[in-house]
């Protein structure tokens, strides 16, 4: 899976909002990213088909998302994490992609996840910071792709479709545009 | 009902009636209260307040309902350790 590009493992929450808000196909952002999703969140994601599930099938088809295996004794510590640390298991599997490529970081809008970040004791999931779907229009505004206005209307956009209004989701979404680009969206 | 909340207005009240940003707080909290209304159309203008500093974490927890105190409050904690971190990734992803 090595590529020279920075790898963007992703949990449903995140993948999903970015194919709503067409900024998963991006071309601009192919050339310097590679999306990761591990295999547990594709399951997990197809299971109920519908015009979303469809797309992030057709993207695996494609190549343009990778579905990361995880080894069969790994998915059941992650299952016994879940229910020890009352998370899902799309989020820890995406700790421990991010653990197996060696980055710190991973793609996270779930509210739980958010909430109980803070409250976690496994140390392969603490440690790893969530980046929301605001990392993304970030990027493209740093590249050019986005000006002020649009990454605006889009932030408000995703926010909408997801039902993340007022909730914690749109708080830490907006707080990391505010620290990284000194833009507020209020 | 639908409230948009003007940062720059906030500031100015602020100033004209020599409130402080708490006691500001503390009487829009009322009125909505008294309207029955909910805090949830104040998160937007509190999360400001708590990012510039101008409201602390106890000031939060008291005068707001506690499950909108720790949205806010974790909230802003998630995505300001998220931002420690995306110039790193910038950086070796797009080399700016």
């Amino acid at each position: 899976m090595k590529s020279g590009k920075q790898p963007l493992v992703l949990d449903s929450s995140t993948l999903i909002a970015l194919i709503k808000g067409k900024l998963l196909p991006h071309p601009a952002l192919e050339q310097h990213f590679q999306w990761i999703i591990p295999a547990l969140v594709y399951e997990e994601i197809t299971r109920v088909p519908t015009p979303v599930t469809r797309t992030i099938e057709q993207l695996v088809q494609e190549g343009k998302v990778n579905v990361y295996s995880l080894d069969e004794d790994v998915r059941r510590e992650i299952q016994a994490i879940s229910s020890r640390e009352k998370l899902g298991v799309g989020e820890i599997s995406c700790c421990f992609v991010a653990e197996a490529l060696n980055i710190g970081f991973f793609l996270c809008d779930d509210h739980k996840f958010i909430r109980r970040l803070s409250k976690i004791k496994e140390p392969r999931v603490a440690n790893k910071v969530p980046l929301g779907f605001a990392f993304i229009l970030a990027t493209l505004f740093k590249m050019h792709h986005l000006d002020e206005e649009t990454l605006k209307e889009l932030f408000h956009r995703i926010v909408n479709e997801n039902n993340w209004k007022n909730s914690i989701v749109e708080i830490s979404n907006r707080r990391f545009l505010f620290d990284t680009l000194g833009i507020w969206v209020g | 009902m639908e409230i948009n909340i003007d940062f720059a207005l906030v500031e100015g009240l602020v100033k004209e009636f020599n409130l402080s940003p708490s006691e500001l707080l503390r009487a829009a909290l009322t009125d909505f209260y008294l309207r029955k209304s909910i805090a949830a159309h104040l998160k937007p203008l509190l999360h400001r307040m708590y990012a510039e500093g101008l409201i602390s974490r106890e000031e939060l927890l008291i005068y707001v309902p506690s499950e909108d105190a720790m949205d806010i409050i974790l909230g802003d904690e998630v995505g300001k350790k998220g931002a420690k971190i995306a110039d790193e990734i910038w950086k070796t992803a797009l080399g700016a």
